[in-house]
């Protein structure tokens, strides 16, 4: 028992964190509802690679989500800048049309597919102890692992970018002017996103996974007057988050997903009762 | 198949004529909705209150203990507006900027109906609560009387509004500055607008389902933008794609019950709208490729009939075969081939044999003032401009096209009616 609270509540904290890492440029440049979807968009990749593949394959789950995302971000870019639809009009047509054909892939093919709508939409993060993968003949969660490796890639990734990535979302002008692709950062942090969706699905379900990805940076951002301190937040915040939430879940008996978010939304709801009586949120508006 | 479809448009069923015109209200009134929030920007808010409602519609639900809309209703209205008004918050009083501001309350919102619906989940007993799944995904088999009514009151609240207030509408997401300093009542039109948007995605989640119906506010206004960005035509357009998926929708809730309606009410106008991507005038794909190629296909036409009076003035041939064409105007074999359809069609040409063609009367005429047009461009250049005569050919083959029957005559004029071009050429009139 105590070993599966260990894995559940690393797994979303490593889920959280890279989340929070990942959606901190997101928010930056403004990307928060293409992420959002994004998070939906994967859906028909994810069931397709399940159909053709059978079982839980991550890896086919990973290039199915992987393609039906390029494809997302490619159509919502097409119809915004072909067919010259409002960049919103077009988001929320894009994402809902390939939700639904995901959601209608579910749906009629539920016989063959081991992936229930349920799942998709609130994920379920109690069962993280019972789907495991061998490694060194210990049993050990797939999610966990997964979990793990997303983290230190993510990690590896900012260390090496981080100038780059700062660059493009601050003053993408100035980046472009000095011959840095602004939209291929923005193509690759989209692909990124979609790599922690897949992971998310089965955890926390499609939805939350924009909370994780938008309100968890975004508290942070409100927090913050540097990277430094919005990265501390986050990591602040995903701590706080799994472990209230995780309790929670316990105390009442609830979905661990949607008793972490309630807790992410009281944090949201102290930090702007504090921020309303105390100005700091005024004082973040600041330049320092 | 056939059979399903006569039953379903029979009308006899007095349960399945509410869903269908149950769903078609709806997905009207949501589109007329809709075109408002497109020309605002607003389509992702109606993304955002549509999921804010799942906890106001868990709470109402675990208070009265059953799944009628007259209770879930109320609730489902303050979550979604206390959503809104959470959006319009973080975006004026934070750093936020509106898609942060929209993505946070959606997700958070959602997050605690989800927590409180895994409760209710746990706290009542299986069957009372097996019905709201169907808010989730929808499912428009269960549609009861009571339902249709308190939609078709909403759809008739909205159209009565829309037409009222439309040219307010209009000026307040066009203008909002000069509206204010001409002392328009903005405030209330801009909530009165959100009310309406609310009204309309709240009477239809049972149907289609708190995640997917903000497409049927959001698709229907877009496409019909797209054909032609009119408001009056984008509000009449954008019905009858609503009323298309409303009753496609209806139609898959009939053939099967247990599937959710939702899906395949946001696809339909998914269909309809890669029509109009193809089809539609002037901004489809199609009329684009036309007016792009117009011109390219007017000077293959025009190189076709000057190939048959070259034949005719060197070799004496009347009889020419779609070979020779190709040989003597260089074009690709394609284009000469639909060429020769069009003048075909036009009665320029005559088909004399198996793939051979001569002039009609009428084609000889065009032929022979394509020809004249082009040696009189290249006696003017030589004559007045004093440019060589073997450097004329290049520009008169381009000016042939353009020269019109008024500098044609003006030419003529010009040149005092020359016989012969630089080259030597007879210039036929």
């Amino acid at each position: 028992m105590w070993t599966d609270s260990f894995y559940i509540l690393w797994s979303l904290f490593f889920l959280s964190l890279s989340s929070g890492l990942l959606g901190s440029f997101l928010i930056l440049r403004r990307n928060a509802m293409v992420t959002d979807a994004i998070s939906h968009a994967v859906l028909p990749g994810v069931v397709l690679a399940f159909l053709l593949f059978g079982g839980r394959s991550s890896e086919w789950a990973l290039l199915g989500a992987l393609i039906f995302a390029a494809f997302c971000i490619l159509l919502i870019e097409f119809f915004t800048e072909k067919l010259k639809f409002k960049n919103d009009a077009a988001i929320g047509m894009v994402f809902t049309a390939f939700f639904a054909l995901g959601v209608l892939m579910v749906s009629v093919f539920s016989s063959s597919v081991d992936l229930d709508l349920d799942c998709v939409i609130y994920g379920e993060a109690a069962y993280i102890p019972f789907d495991t993968v061998t490694i060194f003949k210990n049993e050990i969660p797939r999610a966990f692992v997964m979990g793990l490796i997303i983290l230190s890639f993510l990690l590896i990734f900012l260390t090496f970018f981080y100038p780059q990535l700062k660059l493009t979302s601050f003053d993408p002008l100035f980046a472009n002017s000095i011959g840095l692709s602004v939209k291929k950062w923005y193509y690759i942090l989209m692909i990124s996103t979609a790599a922690i969706v897949v992971l998310a699905l089965e955890l926390i379900g499609v939805v939350l996974v924009v909370a994780f990805l938008v309100a968890i940076p975004a508290l942070a951002w409100l927090l913050s007057h540097s990277f430094r301190h919005l990265f501390f937040y986050c990591t602040v915040i995903s701590a706080t988050i799994t472990g209230g939430g995780y309790l929670l879940a316990r105390w009442s008996d609830a979905n661990i997903a949607g008793s972490i978010v309630l807790v992410l939304g009281t944090l949201w709801v102290i930090v702007l009762f504090l921020g309303y009586r105390f100005g700091s949120n005024r004082g973040a508006n600041q330049l320092h | 198949m056939i059979e399903l479809l006569a039953e379903f448009f029979s009308f006899n069923d007095a349960y399945l004529n509410y869903t269908i015109f149950g769903l078609i209200f709806l997905s009207i009134a949501a589109a007329l909705i809709g075109c408002f929030t497109y020309v605002r920007r607003e389509s992702l808010i109606s993304d955002a209150a549509s999921h804010a409602m799942l906890p106001g519609i868990v709470i109402a639900f675990l208070f009265s203990q059953q799944k009628s809309i007259v209770f879930i209703l109320p609730g489902a209205i303050i979550s979604s507006s206390l959503a809104l008004y959470a959006i319009d918050y973080l975006t004026y009083h934070t750093k936020l900027k509106k898609d942060g501001a929209i993505a946070v309350v959606l997700s958070l919102f959602f997050g605690i109906g989800i927590f409180l619906f895994s409760l209710a989940d746990r706290v009542t007993p299986a069957t009372s609560i097996a019905g709201l799944d169907s808010f989730l995904f929808g499912n428009a088999a269960a549609m009861l009387p009571e339902d249709f009514y308190i939609i078709t009151l909403t759809a008739l609240f909205i159209l009565l509004v829309v037409i009222l207030l439309k040219t307010n509408w209009i000026a307040i997401s066009f203008d909002p500055l000069y509206c204010q300093s001409i002392g328009m009542p903005y405030k209330r039109l801009t909530f009165l607008l959100k009310l309406a948007l609310i009204l309309a995605i709240v009477v239809g989640i049972q149907a289609v389902g708190v995640i997917l119906i903000a497409a049927l506010i959001i698709s229907p206004a877009a496409i019909a933008h797209f054909i032609k960005p009119r408001m009056s035509f984008m509000l009449i357009t954008s019905s009858i794609i609503g009323a298309f998926a409303g009753i496609g929708g209806a139609f898959i809730s009939f053939v099967s019950p247990k599937m959710p309606t939702g899906p395949w009410i946001v696809l339909i106008p998914i269909f309809i709208a890669s029509f109009a991507f193809l089809l539609a005038v002037p901004n489809g794909y199609f009329y684009r490729l036309w007016t792009a190629n117009k011109r390219q296909f007017q000077v293959v036409k025009d190189h076709v009939l000057k190939a048959f009076y070259a034949y005719h003035e060197k070799e004496f041939i009347t009889n020419v075969s779609r070979v020779q064409l190709v040989k003597q105007t260089g074009d690709e074999s394609w284009m000469i081939k639909l060429a020769i359809w069009s003048l075909k069609s036009q009665s320029f040409i005559e088909k004399s044999g198996t793939d051979c063609y001569q002039l009609t009367e009428k084609g000889k005429t065009l032929s022979k003032s394509i020809v004249r047009r082009h040696r009189l461009w290249e006696t003017y250049l030589v004559q007045c401009l004093r440019i060589k005569h073997d450097h004329v050919h290049d520009d008169a083959e381009y000016m042939e096209h353009l020269i019109d029957d008024q500098i044609e005559n003006k030419l003529i004029q010009l040149l005092n009616r020359p016989s012969h071009d630089p080259h030597g050429s007879l210039i036929p009139y």
